[in-house]
Formats: C-alpha cells, structure tokens, sequence
C-alpha cells in the first residue's frame, strides 16, 4: 500500500503545472540581417580657408551617407598652390576629423590649397575640389 | 489487500502516461514542432566605426512563462571580401521571461570594425538565431 501511495504522489508531482522547469527548450529558427550603408560617391564642395598669422583654419560643409546622414569624419589634404605636391597635413587637421572645421597650426610659409575626403573608418567618398588658394605669409 | 496490485498498476500506467507527455513536450523543437522560442530582429545603415543597437524581438509560443537563459547569434558572410569578421556583437546577459503568447524586446549592441573595407559598402550580413529557454 505505501508503494502504492508513493506511486501516486510521484505521478502527482509530476503532473502538476509549475514542476516542468528542468524542462529545456533550444529555438533554432530565427533569422535577420544587418545592412550597411554607403558615402554618397558625389565630390563635397571645395572647403574653405583663413590664415591668422601661420594658423590656417579650414571649414567646409557636411557630407552625407546616400541615406541622407552625416558622414562621422573627413580626410583634410593641403597642396601646394604652385605644384600640386601633396603635403604632410599637420596635427589637428590630420588622420580623420570627426568636425566640419580644423585648425592647421605652424603652416609653413607659402601658398597652399585644401580638399576634404569624406571618411567613415577606412571606407572613402570622393575628394572634394580645391580650395581658393591660402597664402601664409612669413 | 486486493486492492493494492490494481492502485500500484494505475499508478505506473499514470506515471508512464505524464512521462511520455513531457517527453513528447518542449524539451526540443522537433522538425514539425513550431519553436518554443522565435527571435527576429535586424539592423539597416551601419558603418565602420559605427555602434548601434540591434534591436530584437523573442516569441513565446508556448502556453507558458519561457526564461530566456541563452541567446547566440551566428552572422554569416556579406560578400566577397566582406566577412562577418568585421562586425561584433555583444552578448546577451541580463535576466528575461517571456510571457504565455507573448514577446519581449531586448537591444544587443552592434560595432562594425572600423577597418571594414569598401567591400562592406551596401552588404548585408545574414543572422541567425539561436536561443535556449526554461519554463519559469
């Protein structure tokens, strides 16, 4: 009879709602995707530039994804006027700029024009055209 | 007494009878079971150096409170020179239950290496799901 009763309760047990929690449970279906996106392969206009004294402050206007969003950074180059050698863009203005303006410090005398590049980690748009020509005077 | 053989047999026939229930039950989504758990979800407009949330749904088709304690996703390859390698995704580790019928929605952030190449302009990168669960 206590065999009998033990059976019982045990089969009560387990049929009662709320003792399943070893119950495991893996869902293998499920799928989705991740998208990106891409700069806009039109040339930004030319940035601009003004001196103050070796200081060369350039700005230029917001690029955008073809999504329509800012781009989060951009490439500065300065050119000479005369030659078109690229130079080495010193600090501040140089590796990607996360702003629509930088401030070059200690240009070197000489005349000098200024792109920007459109950047997003390595990805690129495409280079703007030349600014007007700065002069930095001695 | 002779009562006993009979109650002893009920009992084993019953215990058999919920055994075989809950083996037959959610433990493991057979091929023409429907899921236990459904997760869903996706992302547009990532970049390189970009971290977004990757925002996703969890289904319960289960008549019962699921816990959530796993949760994987498996990103498959872009395209060609476009691996899955270039993006990271956090893990799952905080506590959810699933109502009966129900959803729940939970974010895991999303990074996309800043050293992706042009080849991940305009990709799309193929998710899948996995996610483990109890009763609760």
């Amino acid at each position: 009879m206590r065999i009998a009763c033990a059976l019982l309760a045990g089969t009560a047990a387990l049929a009662l709602p709320g003792h399943g929690d070893a119950a495991w449970l893996v869902s293998r279906t499920g799928a989705g995707a991740i998208g990106s996106k891409t700069i806009s392969t039109a040339a930004p206009a030319a940035p601009s530039g003004s001196v103050s004294s070796h200081d060369v402050t350039v700005t230029w206007a917001v690029s955008r994804f073809v999504d329509g969003t800012a781009v989060p950074s951009y490439i500065v180059k300065r050119y000479d006027a005369f030659t078109n050698a690229l130079q080495t863009t010193l600090p501040a203005c140089s590796g990607n700029v996360g702003a629509t303006s930088c401030v070059e410090h200690s240009v070197p005398t000489g005349s000098w024009k200024y792109t920007v590049t459109p950047a997003a980690g390595v990805w690129r748009g495409t280079e703007s055209a030349k600014s007007a020509t700065v002069v930095v005077l001695v | 007494m002779r009562l006993l053989p009979a109650v002893a047999a009920l009992a084993l026939a019953a215990l058999l009878v919920v055994a075989l229930a809950q083996s037959r039950g959610p433990r493991r989504a057979g091929p023409r079971t429907r899921p236990a758990l459904k997760v869903s979800g996706g992302l547009l407009f990532l970049y390189p150096g970009a971290r977004r949330p990757l925002p996703l749904v969890i289904r319960n088709n289960r008549r019962f409170r699921i816990r959530v304690v796993s949760l994987t996703v498996r990103v498959g390859n872009a395209k060609r020179g476009c691996g899955r390698e270039y993006l990271r995704i956090g893990r799952f580790r905080r506590r959810l239950v699933v109502p009966p019928h129900g959803f729940r929605t939970l974010d895991l952030p999303v990074t996309m290496l800043r050293s992706a190449p042009d080849a991940c302009k305009r990709a799309l990168f193929p998710l899948r799901f996995t996610a483990g669960g109890r009763r609760a």
